[in-house]
């Protein structure tokens, strides 16, 4: 009896272990929803603001990092015009899959430029102090992807 | 929405994130050959020198998370990730002169050099 017992302790044990372990392995690779509606809705906003062509506002949702490598709104943007062109005019933008990487989330979407070809664009975001989601990096990648 | 997976369309490249002249593929295949057999080259962007942004160039052994991997003429550069936006059109140059040799970066993106040459602004 004594030594059942102590089996089934055992298995508890280990049952509790692995679903430790499971959960940390979940918690590894998913961003929490309210992370992910925060991150998405920082992409969007500064998406709008490319539409609207306000530099300054789409500046504000780069990191203050980036904000100081690039000095001013003017000549975020006009990078962003020159070498972006699929994330500064896109005909049709959609969210995939969201990742964390360390304490940063990355975010990758498929883009269909202005020119009407398909690319990946991944969004490094960074939680700043006070709580809130910044672009920290966007990198646009030529490669096959879901088209909507 | 709803999404489903098809063939992509025909696509053309993007523009180059960056590109190697003759010289500075024969030189990093020579290094990837000798002197740093089994490592990379990383490129970043960081902020220092007199006029904001410089190139900063480090050995690796293997690309970091986000880091994209840039061949060209057969020879592989690791580019920061927070880099792509500062970087895009770049070619990257080996140079040799009479006092110093070094990779150099021919960047479209640049609007200035400080006089020393060290540092850029876009």
């Amino acid at each position: 009896m004594r030594r059942e017992l102590s089996r089934l302790t055992a298995a508890g044990f280990f049952l509790m272990i692995g679903g430790c372990w499971s959960a940390a392995a979940r918690a590894d690779d998913t961003v929490a929803p309210g992370d992910l509606a925060a991150i998405q809705q920082v992409i969007t906003s500064q998406e709008d603001a490319f539409q609207h062509d306000d530099s300054t506002k789409a500046f504000g949702y780069a990191t203050p990092e980036l904000q100081t490598m690039f000095g001013d709104a003017t000549n975020f943007m006009s990078l962003v015009k020159r070498g972006y062109q699929p994330v500064y005019r896109p005909k049709s933008f959609t969210f995939n899959n969201a990742h964390p990487d360390g304490d940063s989330i990355v975010q990758e979407a498929s883009v269909v430029g202005p020119d009407g070809l398909l690319h990946t664009a991944i969004y490094t975001m960074e939680r700043q102090p006070d709580g809130t989601w910044r672009i920290a990096a966007c990198q646009l990648i030529d490669r096959p992807s879901i088209s909507s | 929405m709803s999404t489903t997976l098809t063939a992509a369309k025909p696509r053309r490249a993007l523009p180059p994130l960056m590109s190697l002249t003759d010289a500075a593929a024969d030189r990093l295949r020579s290094l990837y050959e000798k002197g740093q057999a089994g490592m990379l080259l990383r490129v970043a962007v960081g902020t220092k020198g007199c006029s904001g942004l410089s190139y900063d160039m480090n050995w690796v052994e293997a690309p970091g998370p986000g880091d994209e991997l840039v061949t060209d003429k057969g020879v592989s550069v690791v580019v920061d990730r927070k880099a792509t936006l500062f970087l895009i059109g770049t070619v990257m140059d080996y140079q040799v002169q009479a006092l110093s040799s070094g990779f150099t970066f021919i960047n479209p993106n640049e609007k200035g050099r400080c006089g020393c040459g060290e540092s850029f602004h876009v």
